[in-house]
């Protein structure tokens, strides 16, 4: 395993992306230098609020945005080491859907809703596998079967507004599995479902991810989400990674102040009832108007002079595999030393 | 089915009206009809025994209302009675001349969708690009000629200069299919050259907001084709308004090709309204009436019909 991840490039590696959106008003930088990898199998968690770039970034590696002249593009986005920015959109187009599918937030919206279930995952099979129909619907059939829902069969001649929105991600999830694809992107796959089916689809996606193989990039507000199904974790603010590690590490040693202030307004069940929201104080940064220096400067509570006017880089302190942008992170804390000095 | 049977239901008393509507109105016309029926004649002026006698045979002795409900009786047996002028009866009127405006009004139809459905389509996946701007300008300036002006310069061209179509007249069916064909083709496009900016500007409109929909970008991700996705996915969901649109022209053409029948000559039944009008023939323009007013109905039931076809939802929630 080890030997094949030397030779083989990553599954996916992205490197120093901009995504800028040409808007009456200005430019919006929504998505502004991002470089990370991701290995085969993994799951990488993207964090967030609204706003931060996550939802743009994901629209950018996979390419749906549109292409009137109005995004700008910059950088590589190399999956399997070919730079999907380079390639005509006829090779993008089979990159699309097989080699990376993606899940919306929004199974309301994300289902057409003329449309048969049948037909939706049917036409995928047809046009992109070159399946036979019957061929397809037993497939169609097969694979609404693997996310759960029962009568399968049945369930290809209803329309969308006959599911509930659980049962719908469900089906979205089918249609992303059609073509076994080797990277799915999950953009809050559930933030529009009830709390009880959040925890239901995103073991569907572990599950589907785990016989797949498949890597996963989770798109998700809510630090908890990452904590259970990511391996890693990139947090996102204002179209920069402010910082990026395994998901265990982020969550024992926190470094940005961003990720501190994430991880405070995040409410435990064990609060007790009218416990106040922790919120982070002040609005995200104006994307047609990005401040100088660290983007977080204006909310953070640490600020020094030197983040109002320098620009920190996502860089490792002691610990290669943990990078943060900030120039006076948080100590890291007294857990680590304990345990740094167990192993000398 | 119960959603049609509803939608059936609301349209009866439309019907009922626009005929009791246009009785009266026809009853507010000024002078007396049986001196008009009379006086035409070149015989010897009436006397008032021909007149009583007349006014007795068409009922007109009697009070509107009465009128209305024999008509209305006779009207539900399927006698619209008999023309003032020509004694012909008016089912057997409209019979000859609903056929040749129908075709007229079909042909007109088709070619407005077959051009407007691609122009809105592609004006709308690329708004504001070069394309659209021309095809958006030539809209609006289609939308600011008259029909009667647009069809005259068809005629200069097509038949005048180029020669390629006869300017008017009509040809019956039995006489050669491309014989009938051909005289349609110029007052049709005619038509069509009206309705295709209108048309396509809602169509256009509806499918830039279709494609701001989370379901385009999904079969995006899914690596299928733009134009399968524009046909098979943004169309349907973009055709309501468009649809509605169709059927109201739809309803209009019965009788709003008026001009057109006039200008290329064509015996249809905008030509036998104008003609009864001009004649004080007042059965046969309730005839027409009664015919137009069926049109609309029918069209009306027929788009919200198409509304359920169209979006499995709009059926579920009558």
């Amino acid at each position: 395993m080890a030997d094949n991840q030397s030779i083989e490039p990553p599954l996916l590696e992205v490197n120093n992306l901009f995504t800028h959106f040409d808007t009456p008003r200005g430019i919006a930088h929504a998505v502004d230098g991002v470089s990370f990898t991701l290995e085969r199998g993994r799951t990488l968690g993207i964090v967030g609020e609204s706003g931060s770039g996550k939802s743009v970034l994901s629209r950018t590696i996979i390419d749906i945005l549109a292409k009137d002249g109005s995004v700008l593009h910059e950088g590589e986005i190399l999956f399997e080491g070919r730079d999907l920015r380079q390639l005509p959109e006829k090779e993008m187009r089979e990159i699309r859907g097989r080699e990376i599918a993606m899940v919306f937030q929004d199974p309301m919206s994300s289902l057409n809703p003329v449309k048969k279930i049948g037909k939706q995952i049917t036409e995928v099979l047809t046009k992109r596998l070159g399946m036979t129909k019957q061929a397809a619907k037993l497939r169609a059939a097969e694979l609404i079967d693997s996310v759960g829902i029962p009568d399968a069969e049945q369930q290809l001649t209803r329309f969308p507004m006959h599911l509930s929105g659980g049962m719908r991600q469900r089906v979205a999830i089918a249609i992303a599995m059609a073509c076994e694809p080797k990277l799915l992107i999950a953009d809050e796959p559930t933030t529009a479902l009830d709390v009880t089916i959040q925890a239901q689809i995103l073991d569907l996606l572990r599950e589907q991810q785990r016989e797949r193989d498949m890597s996963v990039i989770l798109i998700t507000h809510n630090l908890g989400i990452v904590s259970g199904y990511t391996d890693d974790v990139a947090v996102m603010y204002a179209g920069r990674i402010a910082e990026r590690c395994g998901t265990d590490e982020l969550i024992a040693h926190p470094r940005m102040p961003y990720t501190e202030a994430l991880m405070n307004s995040a409410p435990a069940l064990s609060d007790p009832p009218h416990t106040r929201l922790n919120a982070i104080p002040g609005l995200p940064p104006n994307l047609l108007n990005v401040p100088p220096g660290c983007r977080f400067h204006a909310r953070c509570p640490y600020v020094q002079d030197k983040c109002k006017s320098d620009m920190p880089e996502l860089l490792a302190e002691d610990n290669p595999a943990h990078t943060f942008a900030c120039w006076h992170p948080l100590a890291n804390g007294k857990a680590n030393e304990v345990a740094s000095g167990g192993i000398q | 089915m119960q959603y049609f049977r509803l939608k059936l239901l609301h349209l009866v008393p439309v019907f009922f009206l626009v005929t009791f509507a246009s009785f009266m109105v026809l009853n507010l016309l000024p002078g007396d009809l049986v001196d008009a029926i009379l006086l035409d004649e070149e015989s010897a002026p009436p006397t008032e025994e021909d007149r009583q006698a007349l006014a007795k045979e068409l009922n007109l002795d009697k009070p509107v209302i009465v009128r209305y409900a024999i008509w209305l009786g006779n009207m539900l047996t399927g006698d619209l009675g008999r023309s003032y002028v020509t004694a012909q009866p008016v089912t057997e009127a409209l019979g000859q001349r609903i056929p040749i405006s129908l075709e007229l009004m079909l042909m007109a139809q088709i070619l407005a969708v077959l051009i407007s459905v691609p122009l809105g389509i592609i004006s709308g996946y690329r708004a504001n690009s070069a394309f659209d701007r021309s095809v958006s300008a030539g809209a609006f300036g289609m939308l600011a000629i008259p029909v009667f002006i647009a069809g005259t310069m068809l005629i200069w061209i097509f038949a005048i200069i180029l020669g390629w179509l006869p300017s008017s007249g009509h040809t019956a069916m039995s006489e050669g299919v491309w014989r009938n064909l051909e005289k349609f083709i110029l007052p049709a496009f005619t038509i069509a050259l009206v309705e295709v900016p209108v048309l396509m500007r809602v169509l256009r409109t509806d499918i830039i907001t279709t494609l701001q929909e989370d379901f385009i970008a999904l079969a995006k991700s899914k690596g299928m084709t733009t134009s399968y996705i524009l046909f098979h996915h943004a169309l349907r969901p973009s055709s309501f308004s468009y649809v509605t649109l169709l059927g109201l022209q739809l309803g209009n053409l019965i009788t709003g090709s008026i001009v057109v029948e006039t200008l290329f000559s064509i015996p249809g039944v905008g030509q036998l309204l104008i003609n009864s009008v001009d004649n004080r023939d007042e059965i046969m323009v309730q005839g027409v009436i009664t015919f137009v007013a069926l049109v609309y109905v029918g069209v009306n039931l027929a788009v919200d019909l198409m509304y359920a076809v169209l979006d499995p939802r709009v059926a579920r929630r009558t």
